[in-house]
């Protein structure tokens, strides 16, 4: 029931830490990975979809003026689904722990969620260098330029001194670009009980995050090709990787910084690594985080909220918080959450069903006091194929399914209210790696008997199946007990006219995730959380086959993986995207996955809070942002 | 009577560790993986080096000891339990104990309120019923209890959210949690009156259902004492009527009732997981629902347990009441 819910959203501030971190939400959502940076191919968007350029504030509002300046004050009480377990930011990966987590705590960078941009926010400014490693083993830092045209020649080096160093190519063993973040902390950023965010405070958190004890396998496994992490001063940092990667800024500036005095008081870390492992997983701050962000904690009733003041000595005046508190309340039944926001007991719903949204919802004295809010955040459903195991180890029989199984696009028009696109690819919809120059196959039952029959599949026995060596047609689609079982019966339906015989298998969460590790499944319906820009490595990588991996479909080839491996270490935006372009081809042709939608999100506020803009990366708005207008008229 | 409560204690020992063995079977049995569970339930998903994931899915397992075959989890788990050690949620790493004794409270308040609601309403209900049997009343009244016992309560709370709960309607009563936000900066007196606001409408749906298997138990049990040569006597020796009720009849036909209160002492704890999670109530049912969903087995089993225990000692409470309320009654004997 309803208490598997997650919130499904990632904190702004910590948009790379909390990308690290994964979960799942009630619409069965497996979070991947990564966030992503850097500018947006703007050719490629349809004009309505343009990603870049400013939110416009207060969209949804149309009580709000220009005249609203904002004030200190108030409060503001949030409604999620699901609890989070602790409020430790690097051994809980649950969404809800990430999202209130971007209040408590700060990272050294954080990304604009209007620009996508990576700016400082602990750091006060960072410089990122290449690595240039010479055969003694030599190791130089500085911007690399090249003698010769493709990067061939003689390097010459430039370091942060400003000096210049020419270095003869047959000395050179290596060059890692962009894997060197100086990171230069502000003077004036403190914790919520007023001591300063030190050089030793980022070195602790990542030595925490490294130390095997500690609860946090997978935020390390990101920190897996991180060579060191330095204190050249009080202030300064420095972490050098050991392999070229294009997320690397994104990791090595996205954790969360903890309080080093708070956490570790005894400084166990050196001494007794796992005694501080130990130690660490069951501080008591795990349900009192002291952290630096621009709200801090104050009480935390279990089962019912969470509770946050703002942080009046927030070390970034442009963004401190405007409300005074922050309170997350935790409601389960969808029905009481609406009604908490009717009669007044909470002021936000980030997320809501479509039918709330459209049917529940519309007198006018409602709307006269909500407003509805309709946005993005990068995510994907999809049916997967086993392709391991017949019938869908043929890739005509996949195709067949894109055009036969679903009118993807009037499921959404109807069941869907119109709301969300049809997807053809693994990308974000709205992001920089989607060509949008592949579009959805339209629904087509003639084209997918043909496909059939090309692969094989007629009814030879007649018996109104289709079959081949002797198997009837038949297949068994799991599904999780929640929304999705909605497509089932339509899918099924369609398929008989085909001449295919569809069971479906619904299963309680847990028990569904078994199956889809052990790979007992013909078709799954599942769904991706992603970044803007995704690293394909997790979801398609063929070392990602075997062993549980997120590769549960079974995709990938030699080609595919050399193709994955080297998008991972071009640092230049424009060669990446030609790949991931390329690779979104060879998904379309393959259909792996029946790719089924990108849906936004639905959220109702009330229309007293200003300053409201909602963006296109998780969780999609920022709460220290919002106010109350002067005059408190509505 | 001393011995064979002690019997009965010492059978409660062979007889618990026959329950342990079977729950901690049942939930193994079910499919899931809580070491995998735990490092997200992306889980492996976000771990770019699938060995590298096995190696922590193997380490977590080994840390909650589900690397052992299952006949030495149990013996390990036993002997933890005989120090009153139910060890640490897989969810967040906090005493198992401490979980359970935060909720507590909550479940008793709610569980404990409903129930004597029930009896204190359906008792005399039930007088009525058996006093005036057959009657209009009667009729009207045993329709009506035996309609509310026929409205499922995750339909009724959702009306109540939706007609009283403010919104498009009546707002009369809160409906999430069971204080205000600001209620520990209240004065005792409107901490309470808070508090008892809170509790209507979750207590409403836990009391309807009940009023009709007691107010029945009454009725019949009434009806059989009247029908006893002592309410005869008593009445052809003039007593008036309501001596003979109140006084004679009443007392006789509450033994069932008494013995009923052993069988309520499990469900006070068990908590209600369908009411705690419409109206957002920290209490029992919900952990123990949330802990069985995430296979957080600590939690699972020492809720279990706990139950297991509570269901046993009210067994032997009822058959005390039982022999002290009826002298006729020899536990001896049996």
């Amino acid at each position: 029931m309803a208490t598997r819910k997650l919130a499904g959203y990632w904190g702004i501030a910590l948009v790379a830490l909390s990308s690290l971190a994964c979960s799942l939400d009630k619409s069965q959502v497996m979070e991947s990975s990564t966030s992503s940076n850097g500018a947006v191919n703007r050719a490629t968007l349809p004009d309505a979809m343009q990603m870049t350029g400013l939110v416009k504030m207060d969209e949804f509002n149309d009580q709000a003026s220009t005249k609203d300046a904002p004030v200190q004050g108030g409060q503001i009480v949030v409604a999620f689904s699901a609890e989070p377990d602790t409020l430790n930011p690097l051994t809980d990966n649950s969404a809800v722990n990430s999202y209130i987590n971007s209040y408590i705590f700060s990272a050294l960078l954080r990304q604009d969620p209007e620009t996508y941009e990576w700016e400082g926010s602990l750091a006060e400014r960072w410089i990122e260098e290449d690595v240039v490693i010479q055969n003694d083993g030599k190791k130089l830092r500085g911007t690399t330029t090249y003698a010769g045209p493709g990067e061939q020649g003689d390097i010459t080096l430039r370091t942060s001194a400003g000096e210049s160093v020419r270095i003869a190519r047959g000395q050179v063993k290596e060059v890692r670009k962009r894997s060197s973040f100086t990171f230069f902390l502000r003077r004036n950023a403190k914790f919520h009980d007023g001591k300063p965010v030190t050089a030793a405070d980022v070195k602790f958190s990542y030595d925490t995050i490294k130390n095997e004890t500690v609860d946090a396998p997978s935020l390390r496994n990101y920190y897996n090709d991180v060579e060191s992490c330095e204190i050249l001063d009080d202030y300064t940092v420095r972490i050098t990787y050991s392999k070229q990667y294009w997320m690397a800024r994104e990791f090595a500036g996205g954790f969360a910084i903890m309080p080093r005095h708070i956490y570790d008081p005894d400084g166990l870390i050196e001494k007794s690594p796992e005694d501080f492992g130990k130690q660490f997983n069951e501080s008591q701050h795990n349900r009192s985080s002291v952290g630096s962000g621009p709200y801090q904690f104050e009480k935390w009733d279990t089962g019912i909220q969470i509770t946050l003041t703002r942080n009046d000595g927030y070390f970034d005046e442009r963004r401190r918080g405007h409300l005074d508190r922050l309170v997350f309340k935790f409601i389960s039944d969808p029905v009481a959450s609406l009604q908490s926001l009717k009669n007044g007991d909470v002021n936000f719903l980030p997320s809501v069903t479509a039918e709330q949204f459209e049917e529940e919802t519309k007198n006018p004295e409602f709307l006269s006091q909500f407003a509805k809010a309709e946005f993005y955040t990068p995510s994907f459903s999809y049916i997967g194929w086993n392709m391991r195991r017949p019938p869908f180890n043929d890739q005509k029989v996949r195709q067949a399914m894109e055009l036969g199984a679903l009118d993807r696009q009037k499921y959404l028009d109807v069941i869907g209210y119109g709301r969300g696109v049809v997807v053809s690819g693994f990308s974000y919809y709205f992001g920089p790696a989607y060509d949008h120059k592949l579009e959805p196959q339209p629904f087509d039952l003639e084209k997918a008997k043909q496909l059939l029959l090309e692969a094989g599949w007629y009814d030879r026995d007649g018996d109104g199946l289709r079959d081949k060596d002797g198997k009837p047609f038949r297949f068994e689609y799991l599904v999780s007990s929640g929304p999705r079982m909605r497509m089932a019966p339509l899918i099924k339906e369609n398929l008989r006219k085909l001449g295919i015989d569809m069971t479906v298998r619904e299963l309680e969460w847990a028990t569904f995730l078994q199956n889809v590790y052990d790979r007992q499944f013909d078709a799954v319906a599942l769904g991706w959380a992603i970044a803007l820009e995704d690293d394909p490595y997790q979801i398609w990588h063929t070392t990602q086959i075997e062993n549980r991996g997120s590769n549960h479909v079974g995709f990938g080839n030699a080609d595919t993986d050399r193709m994955i491996e080297e998008s991972r270490t071009m640092i230049d935006d424009e060669e990446r995207r030609k790949i991931f372009f390329e690779l979104h081809r060879i998904a379309y042709e393959e259909q792996p996955y029946l790719f089924l939608f990108t849906s936004p999100n639905l959220g109702i506020y009330d229309k007293k809070y200003r300053g409201v803009k909602l963006y296109k990366v998780r969780p999609g708005y920022d709460l220290a942002e919002w106010y109350l207008p002067e005059n408190g008229s509505i | 009577m001393k011995t064979y409560i002690l019997k009965r204690l010492m059978m409660i020992l062979p007889t618990m560790l026959g329950i342990t063995v079977i729950t901690f079977v049942i939930i193994r049995l079910a499919p899931g993986d809580p070491a995998a569970m735990r490092i997200g339930s992306g889980a492996q998903g976000m771990i770019r080096n699938q060995q590298l994931a096995n190696e922590i899915i193997e380490k977590t397992r080994k840390e909650f000891g589900l690397d052992l075959p299952i006949h030495q989890q149990y013996f390990r788990w036993v002997g933890k339990i005989a120090t009153l050690d139910f060890g640490r949620s897989y969810k967040d790493n906090r005493p198992v104990m401490d979980k359970i004794w935060e909720r507590m409270p909550i479940t008793l308040q709610l569980n404990i309120i409903s129930i004597i609601l029930v009896y204190l309403i359906a008792i005399p209900l039930g007088i009525y019923s058996s006093t005036h049997q057959y009657s209009a009343g009667d009729k009207t009244l045993t329709l009506g209890l035996f309609i509310l016992y026929s409205l499922p309560s995750f339909w009724v709370a959702t009306i109540l959210i939706l007609f009283v709960g403010g919104g498009d309607y009546f707002h009369w009563f809160p409906i999430t949690g069971i204080s205000s936000m600001d209620a520990d900066k209240m004065s005792a007196a409107a901490w309470l009156w808070d508090r008892i606001w809170h509790l209507i409408l979750p207590v409403t749906c836990l009391t309807y259902g009940g009023l009709a298997y007691v107010s029945r138990q009454m009725r019949s049990g009434m009806l059989e004492t009247i029908r006893q040569d002592y309410i005869r006597t008593a009445r052809a020796k003039g007593l008036s009527e309501k001596t003979v009720i109140y006084k004679h009849a009443l007392r006789n036909s509450l033994i069932p009732i008494v013995t009923l209160l052993g069988f309520l002492l499990p469900a006070l704890l068990g908590g209600s997981v369908i009411i705690e999670s419409i109206f957002t109530i920290p209490g029992m049912g919900a952990l123990g629902f949330e802990a069985i969903l995430s296979r957080d087995y600590p939690v699972v089993m020492a809720i279990s347990t706990l139950a297991a225990f509570l269901t046993l000692i009210g067994l032997l409470i009822s058959d005390i009441c039982y022999a002290l309320v009826n002298p006729t009654i020899s536990l001896e004997a049996q």
